[in-house]
């Protein structure tokens, strides 16, 4: 359950990070921003499970995490582009680009919060 | 208990997950049985040359990401490097696009090479297009520079740019570029080279009030000017 925990919180600040690449013209007119996604989650998995002392990412943790992230990005783009950017981000990372952003906004949201029920309900402890 | 209902939780996004795809896929299968039409375009038959009128027709589809984000890619070959980076994603390749445009006697300018791109200063050259833009229902032919938002209008002025090797070899799919380019078979000259990117003055969207809701399937018209 740790390592669900990690991967949910490194998946949002993996989004979190293609979100502010997302902004810079320049580099969204030459890469993939999506892939920035996986990079990062790669980084910060492989940073925690190298790590001598166990990190333990609990419920609260990550959901502060969560709604920190949600409100830095929702004062980075603002409320028209929220419901455009991320869904775009993944849209093109899959290369699924016949997906509608409210499908993916939907699937997101959805993803977002069972993940949130299921660290809540395993409560992960440095034990498990 | 907690780990029977995580175990329904897991369950249920793996489902959610199955059934999002399987959706998808019949939403396809049922679209590929019915061919998209639009004019003498269909999903087969993605551009259409008619050297008579001089004109080429070709099939596009809209990328709503550009209907809020801005761009200095018009029309790109959906395959190509860049063709997730413009309002409209076009479904015929640059190449073919190239050598249509020569067969109804489009010259090609080529005087813009990649150093010019990083000045801002050449304006691309080579017979002048005028583009339009229909989809089904809207009932008639608008003009390509209606469909863009900008926060500086300059009357749009396309050109044959050429760029055959440069398109080739970059395999970027650019075929509409919103300022003049090295790389795209066609350009606006109304915009220096790379200007758009380079200066940052002038912002280009896609314009949400003129265009149809991203993946409409529309009809890119480029005539050559007498």
């Amino acid at each position: 359950m740790r390592l669900f925990a990690l991967i949910y919180n490194t998946f949002v600040w993996g989004l979190l990070t293609a979100i502010i690449a997302f902004n810079n013209q320049w580099l969204e007119m030459r890469i993939n921003i999506g892939y920035i996604i996986p990079v990062i989650m790669f980084i910060l998995i492989t940073a925690v499970l190298i790590y001598k002392k166990p990190v333990i990412m609990t419920v609260r943790f990550t959901l502060l995490n969560l709604m920190s992230c949600f409100l830095l990005v929702y004062f980075i783009i603002g409320s028209k582009r929220l419901t455009v950017v991320p869904a775009a981000i993944i849209r093109e990372a899959i290369n699924k680009t016949d997906i509608t952003f409210p499908a993916i906004n939907m699937f997101l949201i959805l993803c977002l919060g069972l993940g949130l029920i299921v660290i809540w309900l395993w409560k992960p402890k440095s034990s498990q | 208990m907690k780990k029977v209902l995580s175990l329904v939780l897991t369950l249920v996004v793996i489902m959610a997950l199955v059934t999002g795809c399987g959706s998808k896929s019949n939403t396809q299968s049922t679209e590929t049985n019915k061919e998209f039409k639009l004019g003498e375009l269909s999903d087969t038959k993605t551009m259409v040359v008619n050297k008579d009128k001089k004109e080429i027709q070709m099939l596009a589809q809209v990328n709503g990401k550009y209907l809020t984000e801005d761009t200095r890619h018009g029309v790109v070959f959906k395959e190509g490097t860049n063709g997730e980076k413009s309002v409209l994603r076009g479904m015929a390749n640059q190449n073919d696009f190239y050598n249509a445009l020569l067969e109804i006697s489009a010259k090609p300018g080529n005087n813009i090479s990649l150093d010019d791109m990083k000045l801002a200063a050449e304006s691309v050259e080579g017979s002048k297009l005028n583009v339009f833009v229909t989809w089904n229902g809207l009932g008639k032919e608008i003009p390509f520079s209606d469909i863009l938002k900008s926060n500086e209008k300059r009357p749009m002025d396309i050109r044959f740019g050429g760029n055959i090797e440069a398109a080739t070899s970059l395999k970027t799919g650019c075929i509409l570029c919103l300022d003049s380019c090295a790389v795209g078979i066609t350009s606006d000259a109304a915009f220096k080279a790379n200007e758009l990117t380079l200066k940052k003055q002038v912002k280009i969207t896609g314009n949400p009030d003129v265009l149809p809701p991203d993946g409409t399937k529309v009809a890119v018209i480029f005539r050559l000017a007498q």
